[in-house]
């Protein structure tokens, strides 16, 4: 059996994860069915609409890479 | 819906039987040199998914390949030759580390040799055109009149590569090479004063290929049951010319999770209860194969709970989690597993073929561990770390098995506490 003090497991409200991605994203269709999103920000799922926009990409390149090498992926 | 009785225990010689070992080298396979990388369309997309057929029919699944077609797929189909200097000196940029032709170049085979001019300041006809770091696309093309071509910076990774990316930008109607940030300014630096030059072409081409996800199932859920469907794409963004990309960690090691997961679960999981897996194709470029999928599972009014493993090379801190769709069951399942196996998780954009199961309106969860060399040719087998597969698969097995026995319940059947 598990160790009760293990420290796995969401820090938080499990449910944040249902807003976790805002409603635009460089891959996939924004989450749109069944499931209610925090108000978008119209902007990319990583770095700033400015870096995005700079690059001519769905995301700020930089910011991107440093997310998914945290492990907030991005495609 | 009623949950059968359940043996404190019978859960710890599933997770005891995850195998990091065996992950690394489906890992490696998929890693290696005959696949090139796995871009979709390619031939070694295509052997990729003749070994995860045989893989999944070896666990005992009912296998099938769906077919699809893919447009314009980016394609850099020769090295590019970039040389520049600023008259009385020059060198070469090396190909993936200090230059890229970018996703929204023209095709330019031809080496094209110019001056530089700086982007809004004088006439840019028949000058390389160097683009300042906070001037979009859009803006440079508007001071691009009669210009060969464009250079704009772009941050290279920690090991000094360049990213390839496969989705954004549809071609524009000029070449355009992206360049690492020191090269970019010395550039611009010449361009103002017009005294450098450079020499280049942007090998880039769109290609329509056909792609296809690989759909393994062992069996349908019966009325009022779970159906659990693991999914990972194997495509990646594939070798350039001259330049392994290996697609380890993105996404070799979420397939390796999801087969192994698969292996465990296929012949322990409760009657009634439905199991399949999805490997899909062409994440890289949309996440198309997922969208076919979500579309398809929609249409035929099936409700799986997804379960989607992108990239579990490198763990740090947390492993990632969004999720999307009715998920909520599926949130607290996989909240007691992480506490059970000990595996942190944070709340976190996991922008993978998740979203297209949750815009179908399916109960879905990405999962994402980290990962090192996104993207680039250090993504390599050796740095993605079986620890962190073995943290990742025996967190889905525990989540399936919790979800299987008690989809509908919150409180831990395990024993549990915060």
């Amino acid at each position: 059996m598990s160790d009760p003090q293990t420290v796995g497991g969401f820090a938080g409200d499990p449910t944040e994860a249902l807003s976790a991605a805002g409603a635009s994203g460089c891959c996939g269709n924004p989450p749109r069915a069944a499931l209610v999103l925090p108000e978008s920000t119209a902007g990319p799922c990583c770095g700033t609409p400015a870096e995005a926009t700079a690059e001519s990409s769905c995301c700020g390149g930089a910011a991107k890479a440093e997310a998914v090498t945290a492990g907030q992926g991005c495609c | 819906m009623t949950s059968p009785a359940i043996a404190p225990g019978d859960l710890e010689p599933l997770l005891a039987a995850v195998d990091g070992l065996r992950m690394a080298a489906v890992v490696a396979g998929l890693a290696d040199v005959p696949l090139a990388g796995r871009r979709v369309g390619t031939p070694g997309g295509a052997a990729a998914r003749v070994l995860l057929g045989r893989h999944l029919a070896d666990l005992g699944a009912t296998v099938r390949l769906d077919i699809f077609p893919v447009s314009a797929v980016p394609e850099v189909y020769a090295a590019p030759a970039v040389s520049w200097g600023d008259g009385t000196s020059g060198g070469h940029l090396r190909f993936g580390r200090e230059v890229l032709p970018h996703l929204a170049s023209a095709d330019e085979p031809l080496l094209r040799r110019a001056g530089l001019a700086a982007a809004g300041q004088g006439d840019p006809a028949g000058c390389w055109l160097v683009v300042p770091d906070r001037m979009s696309l859009f803006e440079a093309y508007g001071h691009a009149h009669g210009a060969l071509g464009l250079l704009i910076g772009r941050t290279v990774d920690e090991d000094g590569w360049h990213y390839t990316m496969l989705a954004g930008s549809a071609p524009g109607p000029l070449p355009i090479l992206t360049v690492d940030g020191d090269t970019h300014a010395l550039m611009r630096q010449l361009a103002e004063a017009r005294s450098g030059w450079l020499a280049a072409n942007a090998p880039i081409r769109r290609v329509d290929v056909r792609a296809a996800n690989v759909l393994g199932r062992w069996r349908p859920a019966h009325q009022g049951r779970p159906d659990l469907l693991l999914t990972a794409h194997y495509d990646g963004v594939g070798d350039l010319p001259g330049l392994r990309q290996p697609s380890a960690a993105d996404n070799g090691s979420g397939v390796a999770v999801v087969l192994e997961a698969a292996r465990i679960l296929a012949p322990a999981l409760p009657d009634g209860v439905g199991f399949a897996v999805a490997l899909l194709d062409a994440e890289e470029v949309g996440a198309l194969g997922s969208a076919r999928h979500a579309a398809q599972l929609r249409d035929d009014d099936a409700a799986p709970l997804v379960i989607n493993i992108d990239g579990a090379g490198v763990l740090r801190e947390a492993a990632a989690v969004e999720a999307g769709g009715p998920a909520h069951g599926l949130l607290a399942a996989l909240d007691q597993a992480g506490r059970h196996t000990g595996l942190p998780l944070a709340a976190g954009p996991v922008a993978s073929d998740n979203r297209r199961y949750a815009a179908a309106g399916l109960a879905s969860v990405g999962i994402g561990a980290g990962m090192a060399g996104y993207h680039s040719p250090a993504d390599t087998a050796d740095r993605v770390e079986p620890t962190t597969l073995t943290a990742v698969a025996r967190l889905v097995v525990a989540t399936a098995w919790l979800t299987a026995h008690a989809p509908a319940t919150l409180s831990s059947l395990i024993g549990d506490e915060r």
